[in-house]
């Protein structure tokens, strides 16, 4: 009941938002959905996951595409340093840029996407790694990882052999069974044979 | 291509993906006893044998090599079969 009012207001009014984000606990979706009314960014298409925990820095350049999902990731448009590089050499100076991540763009935890020196476009359908730092525009498509990021392979490329692990597992008949990306129903049934697969047994819960 | 001829190709391939001429492959190993023969080396390795082979292999091909326990019997059936 807190939640459903903490959200409310939240939605409604962009009032609580704090106390939204720490007792309303929102999933990626509804916090994209609070963003996409009060968060000031240029562009936020539908159907995203935002995690409460990403910082988005610059929001009025940040332009965000359809179904994109962020992690607790940093995106950042502009150059931190550069108010005191300009104060100590008594420079006028300004270094900003603009972000564009297209649409179906997936970006890990501890990212990092930095477009300080100009427009920097994230290709539609791109994954960005846990930990990725982006200086630069990425090829749709694309598989980051690293500081530097580096692409290190195409999305398309590793779809059979995604396909392949998923059909290994031992619930890979589980999941191609399952309606969607996610069931409640199978769950339990689900993270019972990954223990088994993984720890040699389903973890007691009597215990 | 005959089993033995098929093997010795394939680890020509993995000795250089792998950047280790002292690899020895035999068909009874299984692919995670080799060192550096990660799930990321894996998807070069395989790319790299398609490559040298000519063929293309399908996810449910892939899948018989990422069973829990797999030998490498299977990749030279694979090799040897396909195309």
């Amino acid at each position: 009941m807190i939640r459903t009012f903490l959200e409310r207001q939240a939605l409604g009014h962009n009032r609580l938002v704090s106390l939204y984000r720490r007792f309303g606990r929102p999933y990626g979706t509804q916090w994209a959905a609070y963003l996409q009314r009060h968060g000031g960014l240029y562009h936020l298409g539908k159907d995203c996951s935002i995690l409460p925990s990403t910082r988005i820095v610059d929001p009025p350049l940040t332009s965000i595409g359809d179904r994109v999902q962020l992690g607790n990731c940093t995106l950042l448009c502009h150059d931190g340093a550069i108010a005191a590089i300009s104060h100590r050499h008594k420079l006028k100076l300004d270094r900003v840029g603009a972000l564009v991540i297209e649409d179906d763009v997936f970006i890990g935890e501890g990212a990092i996407v930095m477009a300080s020196g100009g427009k920097v476009v994230i290709g539609e359908g791109s994954v960005i790694g846990a930990g990725a730092v982006v200086r630069q525009s990425i090829p749709a498509g694309s598989i980051v990882t690293g500081n530097p990021a580096k692409v290190v392979g195409k999305v398309e490329d590793m779809l059979r052999f995604w396909e392949a692990d998923t059909l290994a597992w031992p619930w890979g008949g589980l999941i191609a069974s399952r309606e969607g990306a996610y069931d409640p129903a199978i769950e339990p049934e689900l993270m019972r044979l990954r223990q088994i697969h993984f720890f040699g047994k389903a973890a007691d819960r009597n215990a | 291509m005959d089993r033995q001829a098929a093997l010795e190709e394939i680890q020509d391939v993995v000795r250089d993906v792998l950047g280790d001429d002292d690899i020895v492959l035999t068909e009874a190993m299984a692919a995670e006893e080799v060192d550096g023969w990660d799930s990321m080396a894996h998807v070069n390795i395989i790319i790299a044998i398609e490559k040298r082979f000519g063929i293309q292999l399908k996810a449910t091909d892939l899948a018989q090599l990422r069973v829990e326990g797999a030998k490498l019997s299977a990749l030279v059936d694979l090799v040897t079969t396909a195309g």
